[in-house]
């Protein structure tokens, strides 16, 4: 454009924007009387807590003065608010410490979602149809107040079912309270990736029910055998913080990392040696490795640990397990079992975790009770790198310590009992849980079903009744994470943001039903708001050493938590707070060798099919936040698409290229997906990312890519009865008729491969 | 409101008008409006007078401005004088630039634009 131009047309434009904005109003919505006051164009930190994972992070969020489109009263409007506008890690949280990873950071989202629901909802239409009518936040009230009294006048208040997504602290202790009081059974707890197994085969090899706290930073050598530390598994952020002081926070010492997997993991991606090993053999191979150091005396730690007595032939060194049967089962060859032997025991502070696929086998408890043999012996004191963090002394009346009970199996227990009301909140069975359980149908028949959820998913559109609970920034928060820190932790958040819409917290609207209740049910939580009762537990531990000192008096105390984001009482590593296991351990025969079963005929179905929990989406709770479906995945650089990743050498078999759809059936389902082709995964075994395939979840998830949930069959773990859902076989074929499938990339690919179609 | 802390200028809420007027000339007509807008939930929709074009990319901060003593008098004109706000006083660039040269402060572009 030529100068003299551009400058006239700038002139002109701004001499009417300097006079646009007198006089003339930017729209007709009325501007409520804002609920707070806030100094505008100054943000303000405040501490609140992730709870896009199971990990608990803290967080920092920064929160501005803006303006916001709300109802209020039934007007639409425009109000001042105070408004979350950046989300980092808390850095004095002794979990995270200052950092958060892309589901973190996305968790902003939840609170200013388009789809997010605005108020109580009362189903009118066909269940599960969708069609929902507004109605007050009393009438709502009064009509559950109602149900619920009726059913318990009928006698019938042990058909009360809670299903809810694993809650930790004062929001779990005040479920339960309420649900005993009431006279039904405890809560269940639902999670599709659950890691029961682990937390079994924990219990038996060192007297802990819970994830693994681990101390990479100090670790020369480990071997992970499945585990998506860096990703998905236990406390990602936690463990990635200490893997990077593994690798680069020691002068001319960078730790040694193998991983085991059958298909190549972002961790995988990491490790110095990748070694991919036959689905479910996992745990031979670790006691292969065992046999190899036993019978070589490669360690000088004690021979015998506990959780190694724990394995059929272990006092006589495994003699079963020698290098050619390991190597015909695991497909791994001696050489490298030899090698990763020699790597483990001679380079010690060493250890072995496991995770993922390998548990999600019908002998996943077997494969677990093996690798933490293999951990135990080579390392040191029976757990120098891998610790467990004690409870925080919080009263509470569930126990800390129990055989822990695995959701999927307590799911098809609640789904057996026909209960004859439903309190669901945030958890999602109809998206996750395998065809054979009929879960749809199931909780459809249920005659009465209410959602404190903040979303409308698979489960929770049959709801007859929707009570919106406040997005999590809203609300008060508290949790006792299971891992990540090495001591005890209870983080606690008041709100960072008003509400923005007409929701309640969830555990207030439990107190109102309990004053609704009256009688013993009300007098077992006589707390008149959530965080009165909060402040009641958290001011109890005023008593014991902490973080928090020279407090004057409780209500001083209560602030200084507040500030801090909770309380700990944590070292710098596991190995100074290595708690003894509580009571007995329960005594177990010594476990044999279990092989793998997968379902499916292998000359019908010869892939195993494994699924993954996505970077993005984890089980596909989070779907419906735009910014993770936009998130390239790390090792494909695929957004906004499901994909099927396949051996190069097999595709070329099946005459399949990159991005083409293909058909994958089991026993119990199909579904199609483009190909995304992989050399990091085993010519027999398919994978696929979780967390697409949304029928109904809002306007970024639904109908988007294919769930591998909706194919896998029953199996279950023998000894926890744990889903099996990697034990699944499938057959491959081309769709017809034949198409592209709608993969989306971010980058070119992988350049030895021909170049993806454009995105859609 | 705020203006000597950040860089904008606030407004407060009716309520904060109300804490007075409850009581102060509350029967004079221009008050009563004020009072309807409380009792309504609403507050008062104020509009922009003194505003920049988005092309000119120009962020003002008012705080050092008042830490400096400038009056609000000198951008704004004498509000005491007015019924009706308007834009009294032309705040181009060379208005900024010539007090800011007066005073001897930073005339570099990225000073305001950024």
């Amino acid at each position: 454009m030529e100068r003299r131009a551009f400058f006239k047309i700038a002139a002109l434009t701004g001499a009417a924007a300097t006079l646009d904005s007198c006089g003339s109003p930017d729209h007709q919505l009325v501007r409520f009387v804002p609920e707070e006051v806030l100094v505008p164009g100054i943000a303000t930190w405040k501490p609140s807590l992730c709870t896009l994972c199971s990990a608990g992070c803290g967080l920092l969020v920064r929160v501005m003065q803006g303006e916001a489109e709300v109802v209020r009263k039934g007007k639409l409007g425009i109000i001042k608010m105070g408004l979350a506008k950046k989300l980092e890690g808390n850095p004095t949280h002794p979990v995270n410490r200052g950092k958060l990873c892309a589901r973190g950071q996305a968790g902003l989202q939840v609170v200013y979602h388009p789809d997010r629901l605005r108020g109580p909802l009362k189903r009118t239409g066909e269940r599960g149809s969708g069609a929902f009518q507004e109605l007050s936040w009393d009438d709502a009230m009064k009509e559950l107040t109602s149900q619920l009294s009726t059913l318990h006048s009928s006698g019938n208040a042990g058909s009360l079912a809670f299903l809810t997504s694993p809650l930790r602290g004062q929001r779990r202790e005040l479920i339960e309270r309420f649900l005993r009081a009431y006279g039904a059974p405890p809560s269940t707890a639902y999670e599709p990736l659950d890691d029961a197994v682990l937390r079994h085969a924990n219990l038996l090899s060192f007297g802990w029910a819970e994830l693994p706290t681990l101390d990479l930073a100090r670790a020369n050598y480990v071997v992970s055998f499945g585990a998506d530390f860096l990703g998905t598994w236990d406390s990602p952020v936690s463990q990635s913080i200490g893997y990077g002081e593994m690798r680069q926070g020691r002068v001319g010492r960078r730790g040694r990392f193998v991983q085991v997997e059958a298909r190549m993991s972002q961790t995988g991606a990491n490790a110095d040696e990748w070694v991919p090993c036959r689905p479910g053999t996992e745990g031979v191979l670790a006691l292969g490795i065992a046999h190899v150091i036993l019978s070589e005396k490669l360690s000088s730690h004690d021979a015998r640990p506990r959780a190694g007595t724990l394995i059929a032939g272990w006092a006589e060194g495994l003699p079963d397990y020698t290098a050619d049967m390991v190597e015909k089962r695991s497909g791994v060859p001696s050489a490298t079992i030899s090698r990763l032997a020699h790597g483990i025991a001679e380079n010690g502070p060493s250890t072995a975790i496991i995770g993922g696929a390998p548990l999600a086998q019908t002998n996943g408890s077997f494969n677990a009770l093996a690798v933490n043999a293999l951990a135990a012996l080579v390392d040191p004191d029976n757990g120098a790198l891998l610790g467990f963090m004690p409870q925080p002394p919080l009263e509470n009346s569930y126990p800390a310590v129990s055989k822990p009970q695995d959701s999927f199996a307590a799911l098809n227990a609640l789904t057996k009992a026909s209960p004859k009301l439903l309190m669901l909140y945030n958890a999602n069975p109809v998206f996750s849980a395998p065809p054979g359980s009929q879960v749809r149908d199931a909780i459809a028949k249920i005659p009465y079903i209410v959602s404190f959820g903040n979303f409308l998913d698979e489960t929770s559109v049959l709801a007859d009744l929707i009570l919106p609970d406040h997005a999590p920034l809203e609300s008060w928060l508290d949790d006792v994470p299971e891992s990540g820190a090495a001591g005890m932790v209870a983080s606690l958040a008041e709100p960072a943001v008003h509400p923005l819409h007409d929701t309640r917290a969830m555990p207030d609207v439990l107190l109102d039903l309990s004053r609704g209740l009256g009688g013993n049910i009300a007098a077992a939580v006589p707390y008149k708001t959530y965080d009165e009762m909060l402040r009641t537990a958290f001011v109890a531990l005023r008593t014991h050493p902490g973080s928090i000192t020279g407090a004057t008096d409780d209500d001083d105390f209560w602030d200084k938590v507040q500030e801090q984001g909770g309380w700990w009482n944590v070292s710098a590593s596991v190995r100074a707070v290595r708690p003894a296991p509580p009571s007995a351990m329960p005594a177990i025969a010594p476990a044999k060798l279990a092989d793998p079963q997968f379902d499916g005929d292998a000359t019908v179905y010869p892939f195993h099919f494994l699924p993954y929990a996505s970077q993005a989406f984890r089980d596909g709770s989070l779907a419906h936040l735009p910014w993770l479906q936009e998130m390239p995945d790390a090792l494909t650089s695929a957004m906004w698409s499901s994909w099927i990743e396949l051996n190069p050498k097999t595709a070329e078999r099946l005459g399949l290229g990159q991005g083409d759809l293909v058909e994958i059936a089991s026993e119990h389902g199909k579904l199609s997906a483009p190909v995304m082709l992989s050399p990091g995964i085993a010519p027999d075994v398919v994978a696929m990312p979780i967390g697409q395939g949304h029928q109904s979840f809002g306007r970024y998830a639904s109908d988007r890519g294919a769930n591998p949930f909706s194919i896998l069959a029953s199996l279950t773990d023998s000894e926890t009865g744990s889903l099996a859902w990697a034990a699944t076989r499938v057959k491959l074929t081309r769709s017809e008729p034949a198409g592209r499938g709608k993969l989306i990339l971010f980058s070119g690919g992988l350049s030895r491969f021909p170049h993806p179609e454009e995105p859609r | 409101m705020g203006v000597t802390q950040g860089p904008v200028a606030g407004i407060p809420d009716v309520r904060f008008c109300m804490s007075c007027h409850r009581v102060i000339a509350k029967d004079k007509p221009e008050i009563k409006k004020v009072a309807a807008y409380l009792a309504s939930g609403e507050d008062i929709p104020w509009e922009r007078v003194y505003d920049y074009s988005p092309t000119a990319h120009v962020r003002f901060n008012h705080a050092p401005h008042i830490r400096a003593g400038v009056q609000c008098s000198s951008c704004h004109g004498d509000m005491t004088q007015q019924t009706t706000a308007s834009r009294v006083v032309n705040l181009n660039m060379g208005y900024c630039l010539s007090c800011h040269k007066q005073r001897g402060v930073s005339v570099d572009c990225q000073t305001c634009h950024f």
